[in-house]
This record gives structure tokens, C-alpha cells and sequence, in this order.
């Protein structure tokens, strides 16, 4: 029994996860929380801050760290990044102009050394309002084809009526709970 | 066991009560031995003395009577979100302390409570909160884009964008010297997103008034507004907007605008009218002032009474200036320097140049 099993054994136990819900300010990180949460989510001022999360979804408990995403805050980003395992991206599909700054803000997230191995969720947001670019435009956009060093998927969603978004977290959990709980060394 | 632990119980207490940010230290070190046994530190106690007593028997009784009263008032939610949200904050504020399974339990109160709310919310509107009439048929005939008449001050490119700018969603953009309503957007769709840009010199009146003036006689809807590089204009919004307004790059404007969220960067020198119900966000700006939303400018009586008893024009947040202090970047705007009720720029015909100077702030 190596250490790594025994870390392995020791997480198997504990059954938890830690993920990050990250992206620019506007995107809809903390209305998406909410409507999982089945919260009200009329009244949301934007995040100054952050929220913390947990619930059980699956088997498994999720700690879900909600960051501002304001320029001001984004710095602060990584003193959330110890033990993430995984990073929810969010996206403002409506918000064409700041496209570039997006696809930049998350490449520049994906070379942190303690990142490494999270897998990655990009929601396309606010797929609600007419007018807004579809997945795979923003793929396209965000350059996610080039991502080699994590494991991603984009899922289309919208926070205001829910759509899709049970989706999106039912398979970034399946995907860490693959890669901590089943895999063997 | 016991009695060590309650000795160490009462020198915990007196601890807490003389350090009271240690406490939670202290906690977590002694609970590794003795674990639950009568250990209850005094802000725990105190806690759970709180939560459980009134509010929250309180809350579901008031629920209850609400559900069973049919439709219930709008004032009457908003109370009950309120005080949900207060309950909300103080567990939050708990968590360092709380055991885990008070935790959930509380967390599942909460839950069912702002599950009955929401229910509550979709039961009581009989009708909506804001409706737009859209005449649908008068948009097609008049929608030619219109021409640039003058040349735009700075021959700046296009925003660099890709191909990703291909957009279905309306867009008015590159304008100076112009008068711009509903009927100027040249769009496919007539609802969702609206992205303005690059203006200058501009009023831009997407607000109908009750005595319709011409042009302005049809609301567009919109759900999510897109402001970028616009100098010396006034955008006139109407106060319901029912989406996020994202605010970039304006210098020297007046804006009139109802929205859910509020975000404006890099702008200085702008005038906000605003009718909104969570905290306005403003990050490097400066000379940012705030006002409510003009009374002449909303054209429904109702929705008029609800935007302005939940309206937060006045909390703002500066996300430059994180202290407790008042932030130097923006100010109220006294009631002397607000435009009057009628200098409202309602129709085409007005003296553009003249309005801007007259109006704009210097």
C-alpha cells in the first residue's frame, strides 16, 4: 500500500469536493449557485467577495467556492486555488466585447502549477436571452481546442430558468470522482 | 471524562468571553478529545439560543398564512425575502463554529423557507411585474439602418473583435451627432440582448413617455444591456430592464436605466439615473455620480411604486475603493443638479447640440 492509496483511501472516506466557480464579473457564477441550490435568485448583488457553498450531490459532498469576478477581485483568485478539484467556468454568452479578456483570464488560470489536473467546466451562460453566441462559438472564442493540460467539456446553460445545469455539474463530478476515487495506480 | 470536560468548558468560556476570536481554536483543539460531551462553547450556545427561538417559527407561520391567504403582496415578500436573507447571513457567519449537523439542519430550514417563497412569488403574480405592449407590427416597415450623417470624432477601427461579433442580437453602434430611438436599431430579433457602442455626441431615448412621442412609441425588451465607448451623450433606458446592465468606457454622460444589476468600469464624468434593487457596482471610475431614476420618465404607475420602495440607487460599491470609508470616485447627486422632471430631451425635434451642452455634466 503506497502513500497515494492512502491518501486515495482517506478521500474515498470523506467523500468530498472542492470546486471553484470562476469567470468574469456579469457571468452569473453566484445565480447559478443559487438556482442549484434552488435558492432564490432574484435579489443578487454582484459578488464583493466570495460565497461558500456546500451540499450533497451524488454521494457527494460539494464544497463549492463562488469567487467575485470583478478586475479588482481577480487577483485574489488564487488564494482559492489549494486542493481544487475541479473549476467551473462561467461565461456571459451575451457578452461579445470582453470575449478576448475571458479567453485570456482563463488560460492565464489554467497554468497555475495548482491547478494542475482539475478538470474544467465551462458554462456558456445565459442562453435564455436571444442574441447570444452558442457553445460552440465560444468555444471557438475561448480557444478550448488548444487546452491539453486538463480534462474539459463545455455545456450550453442558462441560471434564470436552469436548463442544462444539473448536466454540467453531473459530469464534472463524475469526472473527479473518476479520477479520485476509482482509478488505481 | 466528564468532569475534566467541564472544567475545561467553563476555562473555554471564560476564554471566549475574554478573546472572543480565539474561540474557535480553542474549539477545534479541545473537541479532538472530549468531541460532543456537553461541550457547547458560549457563541455556539448563544447561537442556537437564537435561531431557536422566534424567527424562524415565526417565518413559517407567516409562510403558511401567507400561502393560505392566496396571492400575498408584493411588500409582504419582499419583507419575508429580507429577513430570509438576514437569517441566511447569520448562518454564514455561524458556520465557523456550528457543528456540522446543525449546520444542514439550519440549511435545510432555510431551504424550505425560500422554496415557500419562491413558490409564494410565482403564485402571487397574477400579473406580471413589468409587461411590455409591443405593437409588433410597426417594425418592419421603418427599420433602415440609418446612415452616419456626421463623421465620427475619432476614426477609430471597429472593436477587434472576431468573428464572434456576427451577432443576431441588436446592436447600435458607431453614431455621432444623431437622435437615436427604438426605430434606429437595425435588428431581426426585438427582444434580448442590446449592445450600444461607440457613440458620440448622441441621445439615445429608448423610453416611451405616457404622451407617446413619435418614434419612441414602442419599447424594445430588453434583458441584458451592453454599454461601450460612448462620450457626450445621454442614454435614456426604461426602468425596467429585466436582466443586468454592463456599463464600459463613458465619459461625460447621463444615464437613465432600470435594471436588475448594475456594473460600470473605466468611466468618468457620468450622471446615473437608476432605478435597481441590489447594489450598484462601479471599478476605476471617478466622478460618478447617483441619483434615482426620474419619476417623469416611468410611464406605469405601478411598477413605478415597486422599483422605487426597493431601490438601492444609493448603495454603491466601488470596487477600487474597498474600505470603510465613502469612496472619492463617486457622489449623490444633489436634487439641485438634477435634470428637472420636464428637460427631459422626450423628442426628436429637440436641439441636439443645444440639449447636450445644457444637460451633460462639465
Amino acid at each position: 500500500m503506497g502513500l497515494l492509496t492512502i491518501i486515495r483511501k482517506n478521500r474515498q472516506k470523506e467523500h468530498e469536493m472542492r470546486i471553484l466557480f470562476l469567470g468574469l464579473d456579469n457571468a452569473g457564477k453566484t445565480t447559478i449557485l443559487k438556482k442549484l441550490n434552488k435558492e432564490d435568485i432574484s435579489g443578487i448583488s454582484p459578488t464583493l467577495g466570495f460565497n461558500i457553498k456546500t451540499f450533497v450531490h451524488d454521494r457527494y459532498t460539494l464544497n463549492i467556492w463562488d469567487v467575485g469576478g470583478q478586475r479588482m477581485l481577480r487577483p485574489y483568485w488564487r488564494n482559492y486555488f489549494e486542493q481544487t478539484d475541479a473549476i467551473v467556468w462561467v461565461v456571459d454568452s451575451g457578452d461579445r466585447f470582453r470575449m478576448q479578456d475571458c479567453k485570456e483570464e482563463l488560460h492565464s488560470l489554467l497554468t497555475e502549477d495548482r491547478l494542475a489536473g482539475a478538470s474544467l467546466l465551462v458554462f456558456a451562460n445565459k442562453q435564455d436571452l436571444e442574441g447570444s453566441m452558442t457553445s460552440e462559438e465560444i468555444s471557438e472564442a475561448l480557444d478550448l481546442k488548444s487546452i491539453r493540460t486538463h480534462q474539459w467539456k463545455i455545456f450550453s446553460c442558462s441560471a434564470v430558468t436552469g436548463e442544462n445545469l444539473l448536466e454540467g455539474l453531473n459530469w464534472v463530478v463524475g469526472e473527479v470522482a473518476n479520477r479520485l476515487y476509482y482509478s488505481t495506480t | 471524562m466528564k468532569v475534566p470536560s467541564l472544567l475545561l468548558n467553563t476555562l473555554i468560556e471564560r476564554n471566549v468571553r475574554k478573546q472572543p476570536d480565539t474561540h474557535s481554536a480553542i474549539l477545534c483543539f479541545i473537541s479532538g478529545f472530549t468531541f460532543w460531551s456537553g461541550l457547547v462553547s458560549y457563541p455556539v450556545r448563544r447561537f442556537l439560543k437564537r435561531r431557536r427561538s422566534l424567527p424562524s417559527i415565526e417565518l413559517s407561520s407567516r409562510l403558511d398564512h401567507l400561502k393560505s391567504q392566496g396571492p400575498a403582496s408584493l411588500d409582504a415578500l419582499n419583507e419575508l425575502a429580507l429577513e430570509i436573507a438576514k437569517l441566511r447571513k447569520e448562518l454564514t457567519d455561524a458556520t465557523a463554529y456550528l457543528p456540522s449537523y446543525d449546520q444542514r439542519q439550519y440549511e435545510t430550514h432555510l431551504k424550505t423557507f425560500e422554496q415557500s417563497l419562491v413558490e409564494l412569488r410565482s403564485s402571487s403574480v397574477s400579473k406580471p411585474k413589468f409587461s411590455f405592449k409591443r405593437k409588433q407590427a410597426a417594425q418592419s416597415g421603418s427599420s433602415s439602418p440609418q446612415p452616419a450623417k456626421g463623421v465620427p470624432q475619432s476614426t477609430s477601427v471597429p472593436p477587434p473583435i472576431s468573428a464572434a461579433s456576427q451577432s443576431n442580437g441588436r446592436i447600435l453602434s458607431n453614431l455621432s451627432n444623431e437622435y437615436l430611438t427604438s426605430s434606429s436599431i437595425p435588428s431581426s430579433t426585438s427582444s434580448g440582448d442590446l449592445t450600444i457602442s461607440n457613440l458620440d455626441n448622441c441621445v439615445v431615448n429608448l423610453v416611451s413617455t405616457p404622451n407617446g412621442s413619435p418614434g419612441s412609441n414602442q419599447e424594445p425588451k430588453i434583458t441584458a444591456l451592453h454599454v461601450r465607448d460612448i462620450s457626450n451623450s445621454i442614454l435614456l433606458f426604461p426602468p425596467n430592464i429585466d436582466g443586468s446592465a454592463m456599463l464600459h468606457n463613458l465619459s461625460r454622460c447621463i444615464i437613465v436605466l432600470g435594471c436588475h444589476q448594475f456594473r460600470m468600469h473605466s468611466s468618468s464624468h457620468v450622471n446615473v439615473y437608476l432605478a435597481i434593487s441590489s447594489n450598484p457596482i462601479i471599478e476605476h471610475c471617478s466622478d460618478i455620480t447617483f441619483t434615482g431614476y426620474p419619476f417623469s420618465l416611468f410611464n406605469d404607475s405601478d411598477a413605478e411604486k415597486d422599483i422605487l420602495t426597493s431601490n438601492k440607487h444609493l448603495s454603491v460599491q466601488d470596487f477600487s475603493h474597498i474600505r470603510p470609508s465613502q469612496s472619492p470616485n463617486w457622489r449623490i447627486l444633489p436634487d439641485s443638479e438634477r435634470v428637472p422632471e420636464g428637460g427631459w430631451p422626450h423628442s426628436k425635434d429637440v436641439d441636439l447640440r443645444a440639449t447636450l451642452s445644457r444637460l451633460l455634466p462639465t
